[in-house]
């Protein structure tokens, strides 16, 4: 089945030889792609970068250590806590690119409150991941999690410095 | 021979080390393989050749991982209580290791020429090493969280390795 799918063949062997929990030969014969995420593998969305010190972006970097995956997840926060915008870069297996690629479009047009309530069971259903491939979906959602802690703490260091400022004027009066 | 995950004492090395001798290792193996050949047994007694298949399948799989660092030190900290043996199932943010990770695999990504490659390759087996030699003093002293560490490291330099070697 795989063979009727149009892949650029050193690409498939790349992600799957960066995903070494199960042998590619015995991959393909015994399980291929779901089209879904074929899809998301041949045409991934938002894949890119938002300037990291930007203070509407939050940047959630994880890493799975089995299988040597990392994943940059990136969101555009407006002021009421809108995702705007949404980008990743995600080095592994196709899964791993599929999940990440599912995560970004999901969370645009939503609050990071919502955001936060994604779990990786949707993604990996979504996608139809097999067993072995669930910790793919799991480092999506942990991905998300920590976009948004990240441009939450960013906030709320901002949040201070106004006050910090205050104080020193006031002291300084 | 024991049907043990001591996988050491099969290959006759006395103390479950980190260290291991690479030259004594292959005498071992081959030594091994010779009389557990099928072809060595005269015995036609079935459970005799299934047994000797069996050890030679348990020989062959401690080789592969007693050979390899990275195999040998997932092993071992299994064997000393840590992790499942295989990284954990968890996910890890330590933002350091993760954005050196980012740039090298986007450096090899990058990489338009044979020389750009080679040169990345280069840099990359030196860290292999550097970690294989740090891990080595880890698991000298017994320090468990550090090898760890290392072994992470490890496996990411791995990955790494094995994206280089695919487009050259």
């Amino acid at each position: 089945m795989l063979q009727g799918l149009r892949f650029a063949a050193g690409a498939l062997r790349e992600s799957q030889a960066s995903c070494q929990l199960i042998r590619p030969a015995v991959a393909a014969a015994q399980r291929p792609y779901h089209k879904n995420v074929v899809d998301h593998y041949e045409n991934p969305r938002n894949v890119g970068s938002f300037g990291k010190n930007d203070a509407n972006v939050g940047t959630g970097l994880v890493g799975a250590p089995a299988c040597g995956d990392v994943m940059k997840l990136q969101i555009k926060v407006d002021e009421a806590g809108n995702i705007i915008d949404s980008c990743f870069k995600t080095f592994g297996c196709g899964s791993a690119i599929a999940s990440s690629s599912v995560a970004t479009e999901w969370i645009k047009g939503k609050t990071i409150e919502e955001v936060v309530t994604i779990k990786n069971s949707d993604i990996a259903k979504h996608l139809s991941l097999p067993p072995v491939k669930l910790h793919c979906s799991m480092l999506a959602e942990d991905a998300i999690k920590a976009a948004v802690k990240d441009i939450q703490a960013k906030r709320a260091a901002a949040g201070q410095a106004p006050a910090a400022v205050e104080e020193k004027m006031a002291a300084t009066a | 021979m024991r049907r043990a995950a001591d996988i050491h004492s099969a290959f006759n090395i006395e103390q479950e080390t980190f260290d291991v001798d690479s030259k004594q290792l292959d005498r071992t193996f081959r030594q091994l393989q010779t009389r557990l050949h099928p072809d060595k047994l005269s015995s036609s007694v079935p459970e005799e050749q299934e047994n000797a298949a069996n050890q030679s399948a348990y020989v062959n799989g401690a080789y592969r991982t007693l050979k390899d660092p990275l195999a040998r030190a997932y092993h071992l900290l299994q064997r000393r209580g840590r992790s499942d043996g295989q990284g954990g199932e968890g996910t890890i943010e330590d933002p350091e290791l993760l954005m050196m990770v980012m740039e090298t695999r986007q450096q090899i990504e990058e990489a338009e020429s044979q020389e750009d490659l080679m040169a990345l390759r280069h840099t990359n087996e030196a860290k292999r090493r550097d970690c294989i030699q740090s891990m080595s003093v880890a698991f000298g002293k017994e320090d468990l969280d550090l090898a760890e560490e290392l072994v992470t490291q490890l496996r990411y330099l791995t990955t790494a390795g094995d994206a280089i070697s695919l487009k050259l």
